[in-house]
This record gives structure tokens, C-alpha cells and sequence, in this order.
């Protein structure tokens, strides 16, 4: 296995403005279902001081990916880059993956009867671009890691409170924590 | 209660129950009495009916083939090759059998019936997943074989007054109180199962709190637990049971394995919940 690319969430800068879940939309479908990528409010209980921030997630193109393991019919495969990719037209819909998946990234598409998810747009990265969430991120709060294995720590981490246990697939995506005590509002209850 | 996956519950209970109808009949066939090919047909014909349902739940079941390509590390790859094996040997006990070959019956019979445990060792092996913390324990294996050694005996013995002959060797006292005691077991690991839960994550408690919440639950405890244990009891000191007896426990006791297995999947959270 040669480098691991990955994605660096700064919870600090994200200020869930959805721009990187649309951009991931308007590049690949057009209905509703599923979403590749998905914004999620961090749950206030999760932190130990009054807080409102967002955690920006799609597939984390694990170390050790779930779904590669339990699909039954070999759809999934880990380029040497660290992509995960997900061959659609292999797939036969079983949603077995879905199930194994500690984030929830491969998600059953109901009209298509096949699971589908981010690719890390691997098209572009062979181009030498940039993935599109990445790039429509208004305020730089998503990047790409280039590789892991020397991807500077301070600052980051590998987890935040409700994210899942990274132990299981060892995950590609490192976070900027929430600065503490800066409360924009509460959440309605 | 949103997932209740009814093409893998009856999937699921109808395969373990036909595997667990063969553990029956395979040694009380041993001695190569009665009429083999007739006996081996229902748990072929379960099985079979079980895997078309269970293509009920694939977004492409013409594709269905393709499952057998990941043996190396997939357990659903491995389920349906055991699953298909099984239901082979069965198809093929049943022709030697009408050639009148009780060697090769026995034989055949007998590497079904471990093709089958096995089979049943792979289904719950699919589920053992760190992301559904109510499914990534012991429980799970468990559950999946008490499901097949209370519904196997329970066909057997509704089998042996319905049709008497194919399965001799099925006694009613004995039976009763093999199904008495299984089902206190599956009471027991439950109870277990449910406080296990209660003492771990977040997610894992969501669970408990959806399974006592629900009336199906509830349902299942007295008509899939306490009613057959009634019943299996008096089958124990009757010595034997009548066919309406018979056909009551083998109702009751399937209709609390699919209510059972239906809450299987409809309460396991994932661990994604922690984001939601």
C-alpha cells in the first residue's frame, strides 16, 4: 500500500453553509437520495460546553474498510492511493455493506436498486484536481490530506464526541476541534 | 422500528428450521428405516423456499450468482455457498434414495446436516458487526441455532402425528422436554442478552429501549415463549401429544421466531445514531 489520501474536517472554520453536500449533488445525481455526503450538527449533550458546530462527512476510504470485507460479490476495492471505489454495475443490492459501514457512507439508492458512495471523485484527483466538496467549500473548512502517513498532527484529531469508533475501520479523515466556551446560540429544544 | 427486513426473517427462520428439522431426522433415520426420499423432501423444499424468498431483498436478484465470488472474506458469500450446498445434498439424498442406496442416503444425509450447521454458523456471522453493537455479540450465533433446535423438533413431531412414519425415532415425553428446556435456555439468554445491552453504549441501550417499548416484544414473550413452554411441558408428562397439540406449538413457537427475528432487525441502532 502506497500513501493514504484523506480529508481534514475543521470544525472551527465549517459554518454549515451544505455548499460542499450540494457541490457533491450537482457532480454526481440529481434526486434527493441518497447523500454522498452529509452534514451533520454536532448534538450539544456531545460536548461538554455550550457549542453549535458541524461535522462535514462522506466515506472515510478507511484503513481497513467494512464494506470491502462483507460484500459478498467483491464490488469494493482499495486503489493504491487509499480510494475506496465502489463498482455499481457489480453490485447486486444486498445493503450488507450499509449495515457493516460504522458512518453510514454506502448508501441504498431505492430506484436504482444498488448501493452507491463517495468516490473521493477520483476522476479529478487523476487529473490533478480537487475533489468538488473540497472545492466549493466556501471557507476552507475541508481539505484534502495528500497522505496521512505525513500529515502533521497538532492541531487535528482523529475523533469528536458521537463520531463512531475509529478502532473498528480506522478511518482516513482527521478533525480541527470546536474551540471551547464560543457559543453562537442554542439549539431549540 | 423502521427496518424489518421480512425477506431476511423468513429467510432466516425457514433455513434454520428446515437444518434444524435434518438434525432430527438424520440420526433418527440412521438405522436406515423408513421411506428416505419422502423425508428429506420437506427440509429440501423449506430450504429452497426459504433462499427464493430471500432473493426478495436484493435490488437485483438476477445477479444473485455473484454472491458465491467473495469467500475470502465475506460470511454472506460463505452463508449461500453452505446454504446451496446443503439444499444439493438434499436433492441428491433424495434421488439415491429412490435408487435405494442407504449407504450413500446416510452419507449424504449427514454431510447435508453439517453443511446446514455450518450454513447457520455463516447467516450469523454476517450479522456479528461492530457498527450494530446489538448484533455484535455472542447472542447473535445463538439465537440464529435455538431458533433451529426449537423449530426443527417442533416440525418434527407435528411431521410424526400429521404423517405417521417418516421420522420414527421422533418420541413425544423426550421431544417435549428438549423443547421445555430449550426454550427456558432461549428465555434465559434473552434476559441476559437485554442486561448486556443495558450496560453498554449509547446505541446498545437505544435497542433495549425500542424491544421493551414494543408491543411485538411483548407478543413474543408470551405467545413464542410462555405458551409453548406450556404446552412442550405437557407434551413432556402426556408422553404424547395430539395433532392438534403438536400443530399449536409449531405455530407458536414459528410465530415467535419470525416476531423475534422481525425485532432482531427492526431495533439493532448503528452506531452512526451517535451523529443524528
Amino acid at each position: 500500500m502506497g500513501k493514504q489520501l484523506g480529508f481534514l474536517v475543521d470544525t472551527e472554520k465549517c459554518i454549515g453553509c451544505f455548499g460542499c453536500e450540494m457541490a457533491c449533488k450537482n457532480e454526481y445525481q440529481a434526486e434527493v437520495k441518497p447523500r454522498w455526503r452529509r452534514v451533520y450538527q454536532q448534538k450539544e449533550g456531545n460536548l461538554p460546553y455550550p457549542e453549535r458546530n458541524f461535522m462535514s462527512l462522506a466515506c472515510n476510504h478507511c484503513a481497513d474498510p467494512a464494506c470491502l470485507k462483507v460484500c459478498p460479490v467483491g464490488a469494493y476495492s482499495k486503489r493504491e492511493d487509499g480510494i475506496v471505489l465502489h463498482d455499481h454495475g457489480r453490485c447486486i443490492g444486498c445493503r450488507l455493506c450499509t449495515m457493516a459501514c460504522p458512518y453510514g457512507a454506502p448508501q441504498y439508492n431505492e430506484k436504482e436498486g444498488k448501493v452507491e458512495k463517495c468516490q473521493l471523485c477520483y476522476q479529478k484527483i487523476d487529473r490533478g484536481e480537487e475533489p468538488a466538496c473540497v472545492a466549493a467549500c466556501p471557507v476552507g473548512a475541508l481539505e484534502l490530506i495528500k497522505d496521512l502517513a505525513s500529515f502533521p498532527g497538532p492541531g487535528t484529531v482523529k475523533e469528536l464526541p458521537g463520531f463512531p469508533d475509529i478502532t473498528i475501520t480506522r478511518p482516513s479523515v482527521r478533525f480541527v476541534p470546536p474551540r471551547t466556551g464560543i457559543q453562537i446560540r442554542r439549539d431549540a429544544e | 422500528m423502521t427496518n424489518w427486513e421480512w425477506p431476511l426473517v423468513f429467510f432466516t427462520v425457514l433455513s434454520q428450521m428446515a437444518v434444524g428439522y435434518l438434525a432430527l431426522v438424520v440420526p433418527a433415520t440412521a438405522g436406515g428405516k423408513g421411506n428416505h426420499a419422502r423425508i428429506y423432501l420437506l427440509p429440501a423444499g423449506l430450504l429452497a423456499a426459504a433462499m427464493v424468498i430471500s432473493l426478495a431483498h436484493l435490488g437485483h436478484p438476477e445477479n444473485a450468482y455473484r454472491a458465491l465470488t467473495h469467500l475470502g472474506s465475506s460470511w454472506l458469500s460463505r452463508e449461500v455457498l453452505l446454504f446451496g450446498l446443503t439444499f444439493l445434498l438434499l436433492v441428491f439424498t433424495i434421488l439415491v434414495a429412490r435408487a435405494a442406496n442407504q449407504f450413500l442416503v446416510r452419507v449424504t444425509a449427514v454431510l447435508a446436516l453439517g453443511s446446514g450447521l455450518l450454513g447457520i454458523l455463516a447467516s450469523a456471522m454476517i450479522y456479528v458487526l461492530p457498527a450494530r453493537p446489538a448484533w455484535n455479540n455472542f447472542n447473535t450465533v445463538l439465537t440464529f441455532y435455538l431458533t433451529a433446535f426449537l423449530l426443527g423438533p417442533a416440525l418434527g413431531l407435528f411431521m410424526q402425528r400429521f404423517s405417521p412414519g417418516p421420522a420414527a425415532g421422533v418420541e413425544g415425553s423426550a421431544t417435549g422436554r428438549a423443547l421445555a428446556l430449550l426454550l427456558v435456555l432461549s428465555i434465559i439468554s434473552s434476559l441476559s442478552y437485554l442486561s448486556l445491552l443495558a450496560g453498554a453504549g449509547p446505541e446498545a441501550r437505544l435497542t433495549v429501549h425500542a424491544l421493551v417499548a414494543s408491543p411485538w416484544w411483548w407478543l413474543r414473550v408470551v405467545a413464542g415463549w410462555l405458551a409453548p413452554l406450556g404446552l412442550s411441558y405437557q407434551l413432556y408428562r402426556k408422553g404424547h401429544g395430539s395433532l392438534a397439540l403438536t400443530l399449536a406449538l409449531l405455530i407458536l413457537l414459528l410465530a415467535g421466531e419470525l416476531m423475534g427475528r422481525a425485532l432482531f432487525y427492526g431495533t439493532a441502532v448503528p452506531l452512526i445514531e451517535g451523529l443524528l
